[in-house]
């Protein structure tokens, strides 16, 4: 395998994407005017923005060569409200707050009366969109994650669509979880879902998010017809201000059929906590930027993932743990379980900016091979500008070990069973970290199926 | 094969690692007996117990094992475990993140769906029920206050951490609710106080006089669990082979006298 491939032209060619079909598409959401600025600024970066290559140290370990992305575009732009709405509509349910949504329309929201009347916001973004211009203004895509910051940023800007809100005020703390479900009925092409959480000066939430695509069918007569590629290009931009507290989980179960790219930021200012539960088990392949800027002092994040790949699953993880105050904590914890031929790349980095005195970092990956034939490959890094720190890390990949397989087994269990629970174990002090019980065990019955 | 014996271990030869370690042993036992086994470390106690079990790194080379007239050595070891019979760890083996009740469900319940399927030639009847959580938490606390260990006990992760009497506690735990018919206790006293030992072994006697036909063989270095877990038989193990039998005033003589006299004589070296 080359190890740069120098791919002259990009995944897109910049005549397809043009000013008309934007303004279109942009009409069928029922943009606002500044909406639509927005949309054609982050079109006028994508076309300046190269695409991905094998020769960026970011992709190097990646294979875009059959993703057809211009054709997945074009149908986009033609075709924006292609969404076949199926009959049924589940909805999570909590006594807080959720937001359905299926094939970027939103289906349903709900915000308890209580919560709404203290200030809190809690809907899907066309909503906060068309009744909460100046805010979403003021947040959307311009301090976290922001257009410019890749190609897959920048396309995003063009097309976000769907997604959740949540803005908590000063001082309001919300018990119960919050929840989204977002859905994608089989022959969906996209999703340009996007997250924006704000917690003001104190504020205290928790947000269950749970992404997920109906198993592909076909339509009566074409059973047997391949799946098309479905692009998710995602973002995630979570801003917490001072004192605040936000536990965010998602759980990632798109359909096999999935692209899944996504851009995830939380900016945390002074003694902010954000407690972040990533997982990850659908997808055909995905590739993840996920961000943590400690900007104010005594802020922590502490990120925890869960990934399980199997078949030919590719999930390729990139952390920056970046701590730009001093008296920060950040602590990563990704447990990654390989099945078959499947392949997962973490490359995980902790920064310490100049004067970040009295960091405190650090970050762990560990892999659980089931399948001589799946890889791992665990990539961490560290860059210390400042003198007074501790920073460490530890990466490791390993398998089923003979002794706990023997023991189980001595106790009846078969082996599917006995793996099952050393599987459920290695994840266990990652799941029990989900406040809410129904989503532990929904996550470890997927785990459990993936098993077999 | 003769059936009329409840369990027999034949001219057992067993190898580790292509070294020779049980090297033609022979044992049988009744339902309900209570037999120990002794020897100087190193004898090959452990590499009976595992070879009992199927450890696929212990090869028999030679011999069988067969219980109530099935060729245990043609079996894997869960399957060896629904037949009933059943190890307490010398070294029991930390099982991180799942807790010894999460563990012992499935335990359980893997029996119940195996013993089922067996019985309909390897299909799963569909009617066959996992065991109702109120009925498994009661099993497991009446086994916890046997083993007098707190509740708490039961949503630790299985093994991680523990203390070598928690350990032990945990392997006669997971006995009460596996119910075997053949127990092998491969030195369960050893890293136990007094107390612990006591608790232990009463455990053990309580399991058995619930299910006499329970036969147990029990592996120890020292006669001092004996005083605790009577055995009508002893063996003394060494070099790999059965070299005494008797019965319980053997691990007395064994107390007193050391083994060195049942040794074979060193070769002489012209
Ligand atoms: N996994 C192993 N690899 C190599 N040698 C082993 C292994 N297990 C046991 N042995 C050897 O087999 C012999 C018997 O061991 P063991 O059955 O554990 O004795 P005991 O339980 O009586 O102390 C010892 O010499 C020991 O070193
Ligand atoms: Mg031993």
């Amino acid at each position: 395998m080359p190890i740069v491939n120098l791919r002259p032209a990009p995944l897109v060619k910049s005549g397809e994407l043009n000013r008309e079909a934007i303004e279109h598409y942009s009409a069928s959401q029922n943009d606002p005017d500044w909406m639509l600025a927005r949309r054609l600024e982050a079109l006028r970066v994508f076309r300046d923005t190269p695409a991905p290559q094998r020769s960026d140290e970011l992709w190097r370990r990646v294979d875009l060569s059959t993703l057809k992305l211009e054709q997945i575009l074009t149908a986009i732009t033609s075709n924006s409200s292609s969404a076949t709405m199926p009959a049924e509509v589940p909805h999570p349910s909590s006594a807080s707050g959720w937001v359905a949504h299926v094939n970027g329309t939103s289906t349903g929201t709900y915000l308890n009366p209580e919560l709404a009347q203290q200030g809190v916001v809690f809907t899907d973004l066309a909503t906060a969109i068309q009744q909460h211009g100046d805010l979403i203004q003021k947040y959307l895509m311009t301090e976290c994650v922001k257009v410019s910051d890749s190609y897959f940023a920048a396309l995003h800007g063009v097309y976000l669509r769907g997604g959740t809100v949540l803005v908590v005020p000063a001082g309001v703390h919300i018990k119960e979880p919050l929840r989204t479900l977002t859905r994608m009925t089989a022959w969906q092409p996209d999703s340009f879902t996007h997250t924006l959480v704000v917690l003001q000066e104190g504020a205290q939430a928790t947000l269950i998010e749970e992404f997920t695509s109906d198993p592909v069918e076909g339509p009566a007569g074409n059973s047997s017809a391949r799946p098309p590629q479905v692009l998710v290009n995602g973002a995630v931009e979570i801003i917490l201000g001072k004192d605040s507290q936000l536990d965010y989980i998602s759980l990632q179960d798109w359909g096999r059929n999935v692209w899944n790219f996504t851009t995830e930021r939380a900016h945390l200012y002074e003694s902010a906590t954000v407690h972040w539960v990533l997982g990850g088990l659908g997808a055909r392949f995905t590739k993840t930027l996920l961000e943590a800027d400690l900007l104010g002092p005594k802020s922590t994040a502490l990120l925890s993932g869960v990934f399980f790949t199997d078949s030919k699953q590719q999930m390729h993880i990139d952390t920056q743990q970046n701590h730009i105050a001093p008296a920060c904590k950040s602590d990563l914890l990704y447990k990654v379980a390989l099945r078959d031929e499947s392949r997962t790349v973490w490359r995980g980095n902790i920064r310490v900016f100049p004067g970040a005195q009295k960091s405190d970092g650090y970050q762990a990956n560990r892999n659980l091979q089931l399948s001589p034939r799946s890889r791992a490959d665990s990539i961490p890094g560290l860059e210390i500008e400042a003198d007074d720190v501790r920073c460490t890390h530890g990466a490791t990949v390993g398998q089923l070990e003979e002794e706990p397989m023997f023991y189980m087994a001595t106790r009846g269990l078969p082996e599917v069973d006995a793996r099952r629970l050393m599987v459920e174990g290695f994840f266990a002090p990652v799941i029990d970290r989900i406040p809410l019980e129904e989503t532990r065990e929904r996550l470890t019955s997927e785990i459990s199926r993936k098993i077999g | 094969m003769d059936t009329s014996i409840w369990f027999e271990v034949k001219n057992l030869h067993v190898s580790v690692a292509g070294k020779p370690i049980l090297k033609g042993l022979n044992l049988s036992m009744n339902a309900g007996e209570v037999h120990a086994i002794m020897g100087p470390n190193g004898s090959g106690k452990s590499t009976l117990a595992y070879s009992i079990m199927g450890h696929p790194n212990y090869t028999v080379t030679q011999g069988d094992i067969v219980f109530e007239g099935k060729n245990v050595l043609a079996m894997k070891p869960d399957e060896r475990s629904r037949l009933g019979l059943f190890l307490a760890f010398q070294y029991p083996v930390a099982i991180p993140g799942v807790t010894v009740a999460n563990f012992l469900r499935t335990a359980v319940n893997a029996r119940i769906k195996a013993t089922a399927a067996a019985q309909h030639d390897g299909v799963l009847p569909a009617d066959v029920k996992s065991i109702s959580i109120p009925e498994f938490r009661k099993q497991l606390r009446d086994a916890m206050r046997i083993l007098k260990v707190d509740d708490s006990f039961a949503s630790r992760y299985l093994n991680d951490g523990f203390s070598g009497g928690e350990k032990k506690r945990a392997e006669i735990l997971q006995m009460a609710l596996l119910k075997p018919q053949l127990a092998v206790l491969d030195e369960t006293d050893s890293g136990l106080d007094i107390d612990a030992l006591r608790i232990v072994s009463e455990g053990v006697n309580i399991l058995h006089e619930r299910d006499p036909q329970m036969g147990i063989l029990v592996i120890t270095h020292y006669q001092r669990l004996l005083n605790y877990i009577r055995p009508q038989f002893v063996h003394v193990l060494i070099n790999g082979q059965v070299a005494e039998s008797g019965g319980p005033d053997l691990a007395l003589q064994l107390e007193e006298r050391g083994y060195d006299w049942l040794r074979e004589p060193e070769p002489e070296v012209k």
